[in-house]
């Protein structure tokens, strides 16, 4: 079945129709929330928090954009909305302690999809919204101020700073993560 | 060139020149001599392409289930009347002003009209207030977006600094009713703005945002309800 008419029978209360746009989108939208959430608990709550709004106001779908397009930002915004509200926990980087470990790469290593989220869930939340907002989901950085309520040139800045952690969450020993000065 | 660390490039300043080489002319010329700082570079290249790569996640295994425990259980179902609202005399009461109130306040939004103090105080700290992700403003410029959308931020700070409780509805069942017509009025005048800028984050994020202040607001009152019940028995 189209997946127009799955929506339009959505909105008639159809569970079956609901269970199929569920289906085709959630790995989609619990892969970005699980990214900004940086934690499996969170992105658990996040993700069924965020489809349960959705059902509930599918009406306001209008079918502009893709089904897809929508739950993602749907989602996308319930994350940011969330993760801005727990202002009370502290924004700082999470120890190792725990995780699983990996092996850090050599030059020509293949960078793993565990490596990196590993390493995104250790980031500070502020580096890590940015970077999955920019590099994952390939926001430009006035969308991201937008979303926010930052700055573009603040966004950028993190974002330099998010990769610089990154890169060097992944790879501690490269050579230029241990340089002194720069240039500039 | 020498590779004495002092010289290479940190690792921000890398991430500078992938994403805008023009704007940082005396680095780029050290990167294009520096063995080092090359290889480092085509690393955080590499990263990158492997984040915009990242794919798809499996949810937990029984996400559907509770999901779907989660939904209303009847078509077309409003939070409020899922949650057991207007079924005491008391908000039976203050229901029918609800429906009085809201015409009234719908009026005001649609048309413009004055909303009281609220409408005087859009400034940047209200904003704020009210949600970083609103702050900075719809990108289109509907009548809606370009006039009544910040009024409506500043009567979403406005309702949300009189907490909502069952003080209110005990007390003054008009006020808190005419809050909750406020807020309906206000979720009907950013439904209709979204039908012409769908995509808009900033009127997403504030209708969102008034949803769950309505929704807070009508688990207040089933509050209410239920200490009212307990008082009048």
């Amino acid at each position: 079945m189209e997946e127009r008419a799955l929506v339009d029978r959505a909105k008639a209360g159809d569970r079956i129709a609901m269970s199929h746009l569920y289906e085709a989108h959630s790995r989609r939208v619990y892969a970005v929330v699980r990214r900004l959430a940086g934690d499996d608990d969170l992105a658990a709550d996040l993700s069924q928090d965020a489809w349960v709004r959705a059902f509930e106001r599918i009406h306001l779908y209008r079918g502009d954009a893709a089904f897809g397009t929508w739950i993602h930002r749907l989602a996308t915004n319930v994350a940011l909305n969330r993760l801005r509200r727990r202002t009370k926990r502290p924004d700082v980087e999470r120890s190792a302690v725990g995780m699983r470990s990996y092996e850090k790469p050599s030059d020509e290593a293949v960078i793993s999809r565990r490596m990196l989220t590993e390493a995104m869930d250790r980031m500070p939340n502020g580096y890590r919204r940015v970077l999955v907002l920019h590099d994952v989901e390939g926001w430009t950085h006035e969308e991201i101020g937008e979303s926010l309520g930052i700055a573009p040139g603040t966004s950028k800045s993190q974002l330099h700073k998010a990769r610089a952690r990154m890169r060097e969450l992944i790879a501690p020993t490269s050579v230029a993560s241990e340089a002194g000065n720069s240039l500039q | 060139m020498s590779e004495t660390k002092s010289e290479h490039l940190t690792l921000e300043m890398i991430s500078a020149l992938l994403e805008e080489p023009e704007e940082h002319a005396e680095s780029a010329a050290h990167l294009a001599a520096c063995e080092v700082c090359s290889l480092e570079h085509s690393r955080m290249r590499r990263m990158l392409m492997a984040l915009s790569g990242l794919g798809e996640m499996q949810p937990p295994a029984d996400e559907w289930e509770r999901i779907e425990a989660k939904l209303p259980r009847e078509r077309g179902v409003l939070p409020f009347r899922r949650i057991g609202l207007f079924t005491g005399w008391p908000v039976q009461a203050a229901a029918a002003m609800l429906v009085f109130a809201g015409g009234i306040a719908a009026g005001l939004v649609l048309t413009g009209g004055p909303s009281g103090d609220a409408t005087q105080v859009a400034g940047n700290e209200t904003l704020q207030y009210v949600g970083e992700a609103v702050a900075s403003g719809p990108e289109t410029a509907s009548p809606f977006l370009s006039g009544q959308y910040y009024e409506a931020v500043a009567e979403l700070e406005s309702l949300r600094a009189r907490p909502a409780g069952s003080g209110d509805l005990i007390e003054d069942p008009t006020a808190a009713t005419a809050r909750l017509a406020r807020l309906d009025a206000l979720i009907l005048a950013s439904r209709e703005a979204l039908a012409s800028s769908p995509t808009d984050p900033a009127i997403n994020n504030l209708l969102f945002e008034l949803i769950e202040e309505r929704d807070d607001m009508a688990s207040g009152l089933e509050g209410a309800v239920r200490l009212a019940g307990l008082e009048y028995r």
